[in-house]
């Protein structure tokens, strides 16, 4: 389950009002203690409409082999870009109208007996509908991971456990996949350096998987960085520094569809640019951070990246887990990025008795002093499980179990 | 001898006082047996001193050590900015030194006029 993300602007200067559906009431303790007495799809369909807020991605399977999938939320029924951009709050006409029907709200429902869909629900936040439906759900969704996740599943037979562990520890950079082509068609290769060739080749010869070792990776991050900047930063000079730059997507799509992007042109120079000049600058600039990276012995993608878990006091450092070793990416289905990322892992097999898998970076303790305190993080980093036990009712008197919890009326 | 008995009772003291109180009730116990204890300021001192450094540096050795310095490792990298359980246990061990010996030389002061009157 993941939250749905919310975009505000950066505004500093003028004063605003917000309405989030975060300050509505929600009643998770009715949802899952509904959801712990469910049995079966319509159990888990009237348990989950007590979620309000924050709205989540809610997968649902059962062992009689039902699985569905719900972006449940109270969510507000807006127009057409409505909240995209500040709006007047002296007209009440621009106030949300009311609420997504809770019997609208986006969902997937495939029964057991339904030999012809494809066999599984999946999300990773990307948007849940298609355009025939009918409510505004904002424009802010991440598409590159579920796209992958949907493209590995549809190719995956009788899944074991194994294989949806080597799933979610996915380390294959969809969008690198995408990008790449540009680049490697674009740079002017006769117009490099022996060393900028040097980097040229560890790209053209990367696999697009971003690894703990690869060096191709972070060639790739630091280029395309560069990119977004040569092909922006000339407009964005000129503009208030309140404005939201453009989805990564956006760029991506422009260049793949049109090679004469309107903003390729350097609006700073007479000379008209083409996405060959950029991507060459684009690459030129790369090769002066990645002299200075590789210096620094961090050519290494994991190195380079140096994903943290940081203390909530981030002062404290001695108590956070820096620069762990661990692959991935923001568009990898192992979405470890510098401070955040897919932290719980989980994997449920509804075998007869059902086998459950686990690991977050963390640990049980919540002192610092104790050994208990972060040793998950090891575990999690090496892309492993812990077993989770899912306790049977002959299991009331195993010694596993230390406290009890007593509810009286 | 007297030297001796009053650095004992600081610590057993101290160590007593501190299952109850805060840790600064150290100061208490190394004013109180220096009150009750005459010896010339420098010895009571010298006794709150290496009462309560010895009564903290083994207390907090002891309590370190119990989880291989897990925690001392940590805090001495935050405060001291050295990976030292050694160094976290000697400042400790000082600063419980210090207190009780500040203590202990008011508890000498508060007898001395009477014996040099």
């Amino acid at each position: 389950m993941g939250a749905f993300p919310l975009s505000i602007g950066r505004i500093t200067k003028t004063k605003i009002a917000i309405r989030q559906a975060a300050h509505d009431p929600s009643d998770e303790l009715k949802l899952f203690n509904l959801l712990n007495h469910a049995k079966n799809y319509a159990d888990y369909s009237a348990a989950i409409v007590n979620l309000h807020t924050p709205g989540q991605n809610c997968v649902f399977a059962c062992k009689d082999g039902d699985i569905a999938i719900r972006a449940q939320g109270e969510f507000p029924a807006k127009w057409k870009g409505q909240g995209d951009f500040v709006m007047p709050g002296t007209d009440s006409s621009y106030m949300w109208q009311g609420m997504i029907p809770q019997d609208e709200v986006p969902f997937q429902y495939i029964p057991a007996k339904d030999s012809l869909s494809r066999g599984f629900v999946s999300s990773a936040n990307q948007k849940p509908t298609d355009t025939t439906y009918p409510y505004y759900l904002g424009r802010d969704y991440p598409m590159y991971r579920g796209l992958l996740i949907n493209r590995r599943l549809s190719a995956m037979n009788n899944i074991t456990v194994d294989d949806m562990m080597s799933l979610q520890t996915d380390n294959y950079n969809i969008f690198a996949e995408m990008a790449m082509p540009i680049f490697l068609k674009n740079i002017e290769q006769d117009s490099l350096t022996a060393d900028e060739k040097k980097y040229f080749d560890i790209l053209k010869s990367w696999n697009l998987v971003n690894d703990v070792n690869t060096k191709g990776a972070t060639v790739f991050e630091i280029l395309w960085n560069k990119f977004y900047h040569v092909v922006y930063d000339d407009e964005y000079d000129n503009a208030p520094d309140v404005i939201m730059k453009p989805y990564e997507s956006t760029l991506l799509e422009s260049v793949l569809k049109d090679s004469s992007y309107k903003f390729l042109d350097d609006i700073s120079t007479t000379k008209k640019e083409t996405l060959r000049d950029d991507a060459t600058t684009a690459f030129k600039n790369a090769c002066i951070d990645l002299t200075k990276v590789e210096s620094d012995g961090k050519l290494e993608w994991a190195k380079y990246k140096g994903t943290g878990i940081n203390f909530l006091a981030r002062t404290l450092t001695p108590f956070s887990r820096l620069n762990l070793l661990v692959g991935g990416g923001t568009y990898c289905i192992n979405a470890a990025k510098v401070d955040h990322g897919p932290s719980w892992r989980m994997i449920v097999n509804l075998t007869p008795q059902t086998e459950a898998y686990g690991i977050y970076p963390g640990g049980q303790s919540g002192n610092p002093g104790s050994k208990y305190f972060d040793d998950y993080v090891d575990t999690w980093v090496a892309g492993k499980y812990n077993v989770l036990w899912m306790m049977a009712k002959n299991e009331t008197t195993d010694k596993r179990i230390k406290w009890k919890m007593s509810f009286s009326n | 001898m007297k030297f001796i008995t009053t650095l004992i009772l600081t610590a057993f003291l101290s160590f007593v006082i501190c299952l109850y109180l805060p840790w600064w009730s150290i100061a208490i116990a190394a004013f109180i047996v220096a009150a009750v204890i005459p010896q010339k300021p420098g010895k009571s001192f010298l006794s709150g001193f290496v009462a309560l450094f010895l009564l903290w540096g083994s207390l907090a050795f002891y309590i370190s050590n119990n989880n291989e310095n897990l925690l001392a490792h940590k805090v001495s990298l935050i405060i001291l900015k050295t990976d030292s359980p050694f160094a976290l246990i000697l400042v400790t061990a000082l600063i419980g030194a210090l207190v009780a010996a500040f203590a202990a030389l008011a508890g000498s002061y508060l007898r001395e006029p009477k014996s040099t009157a």
